[in-house]
């Protein structure tokens, strides 16, 4: 074997393992990045399904009185959503929360029911939650027809757990809790 | 002589090596190309679940319109804005989450038993469209009923 043919073995040598390298390096960062884009996505939709779930069984607090209606419905403040819903066959209701806890590496949401049972639904995974209680009321029988509703914008993933960069998720909608529709306008 | 034939038959050509590594590009290609399907796979899977919070969002706005205020009819895209009414003769407006790359469409179908008005019939489809803002053959359809309680 000559100099230049160990050169150019050498150099081929280098070439080939440098490409494989390159691909794998690629082929693990593209893995991790869909593997975290599923778990944001995952719990993304967990949080959702639950937020869903728990407006459907929603109903009025009637401990307030009917000029606190507001109130009675649902409290939305920057950093949680809380209202009452049926828990059980009887007919008793519960206090349920959500609450965001906003960070600088993500930051997670917990679903608390009651007074002790808490959740994490997303953990250090949001870049950005806001939500707010929208309202309509047009004029028709009684005191008119309302309709209430939970604006929720929330943008997940792209950061979060060290080392895990996933695709930013945004998902922006609208929950309209039914049972207390109908509360408000007039029907148990 | 014989030592430069010996060493010649244990070496590899540059023919050889380039055939081995065309080789080996040729086997990972499909890899890679199985990899970029799990890609899509999610992308797809998010997407449709964009599509499917917004079906939902429009099923439920009309859930929560009273019953004699839910006007029947067919209603494109264009219709299906954020504080448009939901019908001539109902006070109400959509209340519509701005989501791109989906296009919606709502029916709503009286239901009579007789003479006497039993159901509405509620049908969200949510296409989902590309990049160029054609559709991709991908749809989320979902129904609901709403019943006349005043019955």
């Amino acid at each position: 074997m000559t100099f230049v043919e160990i050169i150019i073995a050498g150099g081929l040598a280098v070439l080939v393992i440098g490409a494989t390298l390159y691909a794998f390096m690629q082929f693990r960062r593209g893995f991790e990045k869909g593997e975290s884009s599923a778990v944001v996505l995952q719990e993304g939709a967990l949080f959702l399904g639950f937020l869903r779930n728990d407006l459907i069984n929603a109903v009025i607090d009637k401990t307030l009185p009917p000029d606190r209606w507001r109130d009675a419905v649902m409290t939305v403040t920057s950093n949680q959503v809380s209202f009452t819903a049926f828990h059980d066959d009887e007919g008793n209701t519960e206090k349920i929360s959500y609450a965001f806890s906003p960070a600088l590496g993500g930051g997670s949401l917990t679903r608390t029911q009651g007074s002790s049972r808490t959740k994490t639904l997303i953990d250090k995974g949001i870049a950005s939650l806001s939500w707010s209680l929208g309202e309509e009321i047009v004029p028709g029988i009684g005191s008119g027809v309302r309709r209430i509703w939970l604006n929720v914008d929330l943008t997940i993933g792209g950061q979060g757990k060290a080392g895990m960069t996933s695709k930013i998720i945004t998902l922006s909608t609208k929950l309209f809790p039914t049972r207390m529709n109908r509360q408000l306008n007039g029907k148990s | 002589m014989n030592r430069e034939t010996t060493l010649r038959r244990y070496g590899f050509s540059l023919l050889e090596i380039l055939v081995g590594v065309g080789l080996l590009a040729a086997i990972m290609t499909p890899v890679m190309f199985a990899f970029g399907a799990g890609s899509r796979g999610i992308q797809m899977t998010q997407e449709e679940f964009v599509a499917h919070n917004a079906a939902l969002e429009l099923l439920e706005q009309l859930n929560a319109v009273p019953f004699a205020l839910l006007p029947a009819g067919k209603f494109g895209d264009a219709e299906l804005r954020d504080s448009l009414p939901i019908g001539s003769k109902c006070p109400l407006k959509f209340h519509i989450s701005q989501v791109p790359d989906i296009q919606r469409g709502l029916e709503i179908k009286e239901l009579k038993q007789g003479t006497s008005l039993r159901f509405k019939k509620i049908e969200a489809t949510i296409v989902l469209l590309d990049r160029k803002g054609k559709p991709t053959g991908r749809t989320v359809v979902l129904k609901s009923l709403l019943a006349n309680e005043t019955q």
